[in-house]
């Protein structure tokens, strides 16, 4: 059955039609979570409550692009949450030097268990970027994973975050700088492979 | 850092020119910049750089599977939704009251039930009942009028007629001669609220002793001029119901649809 069959019957009323989309894309939709929660635990809350608004809203779906459509209410769920935790603050559980401030990159979550140039080839680049990524602000967190990491063009973005072009033009370049100004403090972690080659723009 | 030394004009300018977002113009303008201006294209290096690690960042898998159940699927109705129902029918026989208290109003219904206070009816009613007074007076064929002929004037502290002393012995001096056409407050029971109206006392009286002013005025308005009346309250109480309540119904509405 096909992706716009299987909505039709979703929309319908037929769970089991709808449950064949949520597998074809809960990937993408936890990698949007977790990419804009930076956790897991928040991320597949975040991944669950949009599948069952989504399921819910299937009426206010109007064709074009479903994935897009879906990590609009992934990403609206997450600002939700992320709104919420502002509204109630609470203690994150973070080491603190012995000045009380805290560490700046989350190292010490890797499982020391794991060789450190093992731990460091795996996840240094990834931990890296996540690190980045939750110090940027949720506006411009939102449009460099959705442009940068899922891969949409500026239009689907636009409509995921129901703002305009040119809106979404200025939060991805300002994010792009501070993720790069971010980025240089573990520079030299980071393998030479990872560097791109010169692209053909 | 190279981005340290161009400006954020230009970062955004290499932002849309690596997405392919600037125009055909500003991208070979910017291509001959790039050529002349080392900063510029290190930065636009670091900038590819920067998005290919961030699209090579590994997806990641879903730690389990996100079916629905039906619970799930059916769940617990937003409040929002729960509360629309209820607003919508509040909207709708508010709206209706008010438009049956309004046309009662109008084709005189409100008159049967809805009574004005006595002290609202007296004071009209004394002064009708002091115009014939003192024309008879002037006539001079004036009759005396008591305080015990008002009936329950006393009752709603209405105002004695007032005559004028000169019109007063003339009027005794001719009293047996001249009939009575005076005005009595009765009480009407209707339904549940008494109701205060005047009716003329003609019962006694030869229409030919009545000044035709008089008679003119005999039927005199039982609701008219009141500055606000209740039916008019109740109106306006209904109306402002229906309409706050439909507004609350169109924002639940629009809550649970979002």
């Amino acid at each position: 059955m096909d992706e716009s069959a299987l909505i039709q019957a979703a929309q319908q009323g037929d769970l089991e039609a709808f449950n064949h989309l949520v597998l074809a894309y809960q990937d993408r939709v936890y990698n949007q979570a977790y990419r804009v929660m930076g956790e897991h635990s928040a991320a597949e809350d975040a991944a669950q409550d949009a599948f069952i608004s989504a399921y819910r809203k299937l009426h206010t779906y109007r064709g074009g692009s479903f994935i897009a459509w879906l990590l609009r209410i992934v990403t609206n769920a997450c600002y939700d949450e992320l709104r919420r935790r502002k509204r109630r603050p609470t203690t994150p559980l973070e080491p603190e030097t012995d000045d009380g401030e805290r560490f700046d990159s989350p190292y010490w979550l890797t499982d020391p268990g794991e060789s450190p140039e093992a731990a460091l080839q795996r996840t240094e680049l990834a931990t890296a970027i996540q690190c980045c990524l939750n110090e940027l602000a949720p506006d411009f967190r939102m449009a460099i994973v959705l442009i940068d990491i899922q891969g949409m063009d500026y239009n689907e973005a636009a409509s995921a975050i129901e703002k305009p072009l040119g809106t979404i033009k200025s939060r991805l370049a300002r994010a792009r700088l501070r993720m790069q100004t971010c980025l240089q403090k573990f520079r030299e972690l980071l393998p030479a492979a990872h560097r791109l080659s010169e692209e053909a723009v | 850092m190279m981005t340290d030394s161009i400006s954020r004009r230009d970062w955004q300018r290499l932002s849309a020119y690596i997405d392919g977002q600037l125009s055909a113009k500003e991208s070979a303008f910017l291509a001959t910049r790039l050529k002349n201006d080392p900063a510029l294209q290190a930065a636009l290096d670091d900038l590819k750089t920067l998005r290919g690690a961030l699209r090579n960042l590994p997806q990641l898998r879903a730690p389990r599977n996100f079916t629905l159940t039906p619970q799930m699927a059916r769940g617990r109705t937003p409040r929002a939704a729960r509360l629309y129902p209820t607003f919508r029918l509040a909207s709708v026989v508010s709206s209706l009251l008010f438009i049956f208290v309004l046309l009662g109003n109008i084709f005189g219904m409100g008159r049967l039930t809805i009574a004005p206070s006595a002290q609202e009816l007296v004071a009209p009613a004394a002064e009708k009942m002091a115009e014939p007074v003192e024309m008879l007076a002037e006539a001079p064929a004036a009759q005396a009028i008591t305080e015990g002929e008002t009936g329950v004037a006393e009752d709603v502290e209405s105002e004695p007629v007032a005559v004028p002393p000169e019109a007063e012995s003339a009027a005794e001096a001719e009293l047996a001669s001249v009939t009575t056409a005076t005005p009595e407050l009765v009480i009407v029971e209707e339904e549940s609220a008494p109701v205060m109206t005047i009716i003329p006392n003609v019962t006694s009286a030869p229409e030919r002793a009545m000044p035709n002013s008089l008679a003119a005025d005999s039927d005199i308005p039982q609701t008219s001029a009141m500055p606000l009346s209740r039916a008019a309250i109740l109106e306006i109480v209904l109306a402002a119901l229906a309409l706050s309540t439909g507004s609350v119904a169109l924002y639940l509405r629009w809550r649970s649809r979002r």
